[in-house]
């Protein structure tokens, strides 16, 4: 059925192929408007069509094949502040673009308008305004998996966490608009609070990345960016509906946008998202719902030499975990094993009971840049941020509406940076630089209402950190340098048993070193990237000090306070090729090796409660190292038929004792048929397919015990269809369906926790409609 | 000018990082702590027998190990057995969680299993909650007749499912929910 779908929507592509009649040709150069020199390299965007390119070494461009409508061009230049022009399109014309020339840094990765891909020496992958479009209404865990290398640990089906290149948690920052987000990241069942909505575009480097957050990244670092404030940017406004059939749920979002010719610029934002319990192919999954209302907002002065750009975004979650998987003690948990279904299964429902978590993230912040005569640039960033974390269990007593976890963290970050480059008169050598000063100061309050000793203690954490990175670029050869250190005092209040006060001290040093280099030839058609470096975390606050039954696993956790930073080094080396615009390859291999390693280890013995024995687990330290392997491929067979390949391989090894790591997504495969086409007023008609193919992960530790085998290979299918209505130059209506796990395959994935409980969730149906106005 | 701004904005951030309060918050009174399980024993036939075991753990999970009786009664005889469960960290304020419980007699039940089977048999609820289905914090049971060791397992279960198969009768397969207590005593009979 679905191969004799597919045959027609080619045929009716065919057929339609001829009755186009755009053929008009944009061409020009883009100027300085000082001194009306070219600028070489600059690039061109058109919104309206999701075109870009970039203009040659003497600033000239050319669209082609252009169908007649007003358009809105968007200019940017490395050092320059990006502009946005409208011009009506009648007939093949000569536009020439001006810009106004300012010193901005080539790594800067953060204020980045680009559309098309900077120069880096990192691997870096981004989800652009496109793809987004397409997962909107999943969450982050979701929408970053679809990254080869990219995976998510996941609890259950609502609470996700990525893992870039076999590392999370801590081990990952997650910058939410030039800010490190600042969360109780220490917990494996802790969702990064955020809303992808926000974002216009996503990006992942799969290395320590730039060394303005920190030197703790040693996965990676996950970038989001919200739409950039724009001078004299025309109103814009969108609107998205998505209903799902799996937990009945519906999403809704809006977002405006607007710049002004005097330099004010604004956006805002906001996301309401609700759905009940979720199905698995067989059975309910009982207490699974979920809620979720953010917003966010920008606004900014945008002069010649400065701006100020302020951002304030909030993040408000309610989510009800799985109700079989609240256990009392391992005899609960064996049971739960035992039996193939949860053993609790209830009708559908809208509602929430305990366990659940109800989360609040606030996040504001000032930007104030100033860009210098001699084109250097100075931006200050003060941010601060709200955690409130929530976590409510079964109790007793009529205890069960207090959280039995109520934890609030503040942070305040300044982060300074200086930029500055130098062009040599050979045009061809440019040397940039970064220097920064970045203090951190971090309050974590337990709310003393919860009547349960707290997981972890209360503490204040105060952090400098001071990094310089310097790039130089010899024409079609980049190498960068850079270093970072910081120093941490933290300080822990922590009662015993027997409400005796001891006041742990810390003071940690940790540093990060890279180096890197990209080479391309002169066709552009081969780019070598290879990064090697060095980078070090101390234990957060969970290593250091949790004590307690984490009751998902039925397991005793100690923290251990004499463990010492651990230091990774981490060697990158990627190749990206085209063929033409046929075949376009981007491979990456990586080997990453962490000396006093921090991890779970079992304690010989369990542990003996009034709830029976327990498995009891310390954090420990050994030396581990990482290796795999990911490749991404696009094939363009045809202007409307393409095939995407994606997979991923990594091996973690435990040095010391010589055992696997704990955890280590499983090797996977996927590959993505995408049919599309566009049409006079109907764009972007699609029809995808996408098989999904995980093995079952055999390198699991032998010196841990699993209580359940690991899963078996599964495949998954998913299939998505849509098509765009522009009814002018100003209006656009977005319709698509999309079929996830169509076959209603039984699966369960190694590395969701409540693998133990339930299967993963059935198929699912969803339906987005949006509406923008330009 | 740079420098200026480095410099003050350097210093607001050291200002403000000395300026805050580092104050412990109060310590947290933990209210839900089940520290001791008390099992008495009162011979049917001579209820002046009276006997008294305890599983004690004074300082919750982890920490050091609890200290647990063993069940020495003399044989083939039926007792009437009650359970008493106690918050005994502060000696001066003891907490009777047993009140807890039977407050919310519905949501929680327990169950007894004697290894092997033959050494404690015949156990009967004697307690019961409001919808008239059983609570378990009085029973009755009987010690085999002839000298043995073996084993008595006592569970509290939260939020079972008390309507489930053979529940009622003081069977704990299909009674899910979650464990709150689950201790096991050695048993001597002589």
């Amino acid at each position: 059925m679905l191969q004799k779908i597919f045959f027609i929507f080619i045929i009716s592509f065919s057929l339609n192929a001829f009755s186009q009649n755009c053929t008009l040709k944009i061409s020009g150069n883009i100027i300085d408007e000082h001194d009306k020199s070219n600028l070489d390299y600059a690039n061109v965007y058109i919104q309206e069509l999701e075109i870009g390119t970039a203009a040659d070494s003497n600033g000239y461009y050319e669209f082609n094949n252009i169908c007649p409508g007003k358009y809105s061009f968007i200019i940017d230049h490395i050092g320059c502040t990006s502009d946005t022009v409208i011009v009506n399109v009648t007939k093949s014309i000569t536009k020439n673009f001006f810009l106004e020339h300012h010193a901005e840094e080539l790594n800067e990765i953060i204020t980045t308008t680009s559309r098309i891909e900077k120069e880096s020496v990192q691997s870096t992958t981004t989800i652009d305004n496109k793809t987004l479009t397409k997962l909107e209404g999943k969450d982050l865990g979701n929408i970053l998996s679809t990254i080869a290398g990219v995976n998510q640990l996941k609890t259950g089906t609502t609470i996700s966490k990525p893992i870039i290149h076999g590392l999370y948690g801590d081990r990952i920052s997650i910058i939410n608009n030039g800010v490190k987000l600042e969360t109780q990241d220490w917990g494996s069942e802790h969702a990064p609070e955020i809303d992808p909505f926000a974002s216009n575009q996503i990006r992942v480097v799969k290395g320590v990345g730039s060394l303005e957050y920190g030197t703790d990244a040693m996965g990676g670092l996950v970038l989001m960016d919200p739409p950039q404030l724009q001078k004299n940017k025309h109103l814009s406004a969108a609107i998205s509906l998505i209903g799902q059939t799996n937990g009945r749920g519906i999403t809704s979002s809006a977002k405006i946008e607007q710049g002004f010719k005097s330099g004010i610029a604004y956006f805002i934002q906001g996301t309401y998202k609700r759905f009940g319990d979720q199905q698995t192919p067989h059975y309910n999954l009982s207490n699974t719902a979920l809620q979720e209302g953010n917003l966010s907002v920008g606004f900014g002065f945008l002069k010649k030499n400065w701006e100020i750009n302020t951002y304030y975004s909030m993040f408000n979650q309610q989510l009800a975990i799985l109700k079989s998987s609240h256990i009392g003690n391992l005899t609960d948990l064996k049971n739960a094993i035992a039996s193939d279904t949860p053993l609790i299964v209830k009708p559908f429902t809208y509602k929430f009971e305990n366990p659940q978590q109800k989360t609040q993230h606030h996040l504001g912040k000032i930007n104030i840049v100033h860009y210098f005569k001699n084109q250097s640039k100075l931006d200050i960033i003060y941010s601060l941020q709200f955690n409130n974390r929530k976590e409510f269990d079964i109790r007793r007593g009529g205890r069960s509406e207090i959280p039995a976890l109520n934890l609030k963290l503040l942070s305040n970050n300044v982060l300074s940076t200086y930029k500055w480059f130098k062009q040599f008169t050979k045009k061809e050598v440019r040397l940039d630089g970064n220097a920064g000063i970045n203090f951190l100061a971090k309050h974590n309050a337990n709310n003393p209402e919860t009547g349960i000793r707290p997981l972890i203690p209360d503490y204040y954490q105060y952090s400098i950190g001071v990094f310089n990175m310097e790039k130089i670029s010899v024409k079609n050869f980049i190498v960068e340098v850079g270093a970072r250190y910081d120093y941490t005092r933290f300080l822990a209040f922590k009662y015993d048993k027997q409400n005796k006060l001891d006041k742990p001290k810390f003071n940690f040093h940790t540093y990060a070193i890279a180096a890197g280099a990209s080479w391309k030839n002169n066709k552009e058609n081969i780019q070598l990237q290879t990064n090697i470096s060095y980078s070090s975390r101390f234990p957060n606050a969970s290593e250091l000090f949790s004590e307690g039954l984490h009751h998902g696993i039925a397991a005793l956790e100690f923290g251990n306070q004499l463990l010492k930073p651990e230091k990774g080094i981490k060697w990158t080396s990627t190749v990206i090729g085209k063929f033409r615009h046929y075949i376009q390859t981007e491979a990456t291999f990586y080997i990453t090796k962490i000396n006093d390693y921090i991890y779970l280890a079992p304690l010989p013995e369990p542990v003996l409660t009034i709830r029976g024995a327990f498995p009891a687990f310390q954090y420990y330290q050994t030396n581990a190292r990482l290796i795999g392997f990911d490749i991404t491929s696009k094939f363009k067979l045809f202007s409307f038929f393409s095939v995407d390949l994606r997979s991923s391989i990594v091996r973690g090894k435990n040095l010391t004792a010589k055992d696997n790591l704990i955890y280590m997504p499983s090797d996977r495969i996927s590959t993505y048929f995408d049919a599309h086409y566009s049409f006079k007023k109907i764009k972007n008609v699609h029809l995808g397919l996408n098989v999904q193919h995980v093995f079952k992960q055999k390198n699991t530790p032998t010196q841990i015990i699993d209580y359940k085998a690991t899963p078996n290979a599964y495949t998954t299918l998913d299939v998505d269809a849509g098509f765009e209505y522009v009814a002018n130059e100003k209006n656009k209506i977005g319709f698509s369906v999309s079929a996830e796990n169509i076959s209603n395959a039984v699966y369960r994935d190694y590395l969701n926790r409540f693998r133990y409980y339930a299967d993963e969730l059935g198929w699912n149906l969803t339906f987005r409609l949006k509406y923008s106005f330009l | 000018m740079t420098k200026k701004i480095l410099l003050a904005s350097t210093l607001a951030a050291i200002l403000f990082m000395v300026s805050c309060k580092k104050e412990p918050a109060a310590p947290i009174n933990e209210s839900e702590l089940i520290t001791t399980l008390r099992l008495t024993l009162t011979d049917s036939a001579t209820p002046a027998n009276v006997y008294t075991f305890i599983f004690k753990d004074i300082d919750g999970e982890g920490g050091a190990n609890p200290t647990i009786d063993s069940v020495k009664v003399p044989v083939g005889k039926t007792y009437l057995a009650s359970l008493l469960i106690l918050d005994e960290r502060d000696a001066s304020a003891v907490d009777t969680i047993s009140n807890e419980i039977e407050e919310e007699s519905a949501d929680h039940q327990f169950f007894y299993q004697s290894t092997p089977t033959d050494v404690i048999s015949n156990f009967n609820y004697l307690s019961f909650d409001d919808n008239g289905k059983p609570l378990g914090t009085e029973f009755k049971l009987k010690a085999k007749a002839t000298t043995s060791n073996g084993t008595l397992r006592v569970t509290l279960r939260h939020e079972p499912n008390k309507s489930a198969a053979g529940v009622a009768d003081g069977d704990i397969t299909n009674a899910a929910g979650e464990t709150d207590i689950e201790v096991e005593f050695p048993v001597q009979l002589y």
